[in-house]
């Protein structure tokens, strides 16, 4: 299987197909963490779609000085903190797709509403805070990587995180058995 | 001593596997003494599952064939634009072209003005037109190029300025 940076060169050249195969490789890694980041599929198709093209337009000059996967989510990271510049992002309610068959209709609703929840208090955090909880949790990157995407350093990335978490244990507030000192 | 509030503060990193192996054993042994930092502790570990009760939705399958389609776009526009103009890119690549065309460009600059200051003093006021013409006059409308030829109102001042004295 070609290297990541042997598909990004070869796209640099011109290769259509190179490209299409790193599409195929990260689109839905892409997608779930715009999606994550931004909690609607509109906006979240977009930011993706941005993300591959301007992949496209910068392989000619792609240097592999850091793994392509930290490369690619520095340009989701940019392109979602932008998004958020230019509008407040709304949150919808999310219901789970194929609920589990073992739970009854009052354990479906409830985790529906969690579900919301957490959505909502994900939207409320500073797009900063959220990105990291979003790298940290979902797509499970070390903060020096997460330092990476975000240009910053890890020690930045640690005080984000700590504020991210304080911030959504009291949005939440008393559920699910949370408590406060 | 950690104290609690430096404790809280390191205690995502400790659940993160992100602390050394001293700043590790520090927060351990403030947590074997102190049950507020350990009801923190349990908090953050109820934020994971908390955060994947968000689902996502699949990718939507339209996207894929746009984002194919803008890239192909894209091709095109660049194959067009380094065939297209070919011959004119390969004149002016050369040294010798872009140096006679800016020679060429100040002559024909000089000639416009030129003539544009001829045409200019010609058509100006006949009572301000010297009063003996002789052959070699149209050498002299050359004056309409100097910094206050007749009729302007640089000359007009100076004639004022003049006449003051």
């Amino acid at each position: 299987m070609a290297s990541d940076q042997f598909l990004m060169e070869a796209t640099g050249k011109g290769d259509l197909e190179a490209f299409e195969e790193i599409v195929r490789r990260y689109q839905t890694w892409a997608w779930r963490t715009a999606y994550r980041f931004l909690g609607r599929e509109e906006d979240a198709a977009d930011v993706v779609q941005d993300a591959f093209i301007r992949l496209l337009d910068a392989a000619g000059r792609y240097r592999p000085t850091a793994k392509f996967k930290t490369y690619f989510c520095r340009i989701i990271t940019r392109l979602c903190l932008d998004r958020v510049k230019k509008k407040k992002p709304l949150y919808v309610e999310t219901i789970p797709e194929s609920p589990d068959p073992r739970l009854g209709v009052a354990d479906v609703m409830m985790r529906a509403e969690t579900a919301a929840a957490v959505r909502a208090a994900l939207d409320r955090l500073p797009p900063n805070q959220r990105i990291a909880i979003v790298l940290r949790y979902y797509e499970e990157l070390n903060y020096e990587d997460i330092a990476s995407a975000l240009e910053t350093t890890p020690k930045a990335v640690e005080r984000l995180l700590a504020r991210g978490r304080e911030r959504l244990r009291t949005i939440l507030g008393a559920r699910d058995g949370f408590s406060f000192p | 001593m950690l104290s609690c509030v430096k404790n809280r503060k390191r205690l995502g990193a400790y659940l993160d596997g992100e602390l050394s192996g001293g700043e590790k054993a520090s927060v351990e042994r403030h947590l074997q003494r102190c049950e507020s930092c350990r009801s923190v502790l349990s908090d953050l570990k109820k934020l994971e599952p908390l955060l994947f009760t968000v689902e996502v939705p699949s990718v939507p399958d339209n996207l894929i064939s746009r984002i194919r389609a803008v890239a192909r776009g894209r091709q095109k526009q660049r194959i067009g634009a380094s065939t297209s103009g070919w011959w004119w890119r390969a004149w002016a690549a050369q040294p010798w072209a872009t140096k006679n065309a800016t020679v060429a460009a100040l002559i024909l600059g000089l000639a416009m003005g030129t003539y544009m200051g001829l045409t200019s003093y010609r058509d100006g006021d006949p009572a301000q037109q010297r009063p003996t013409a002789s052959k070699n006059e149209p050498l002299y409308a050359l004056d309409a190029l100097s910094a206050a030829p007749e009729g302007s109102i640089e000359a007009a001042t100076l004639a004022l300025l003049e006449n003051g004295r």
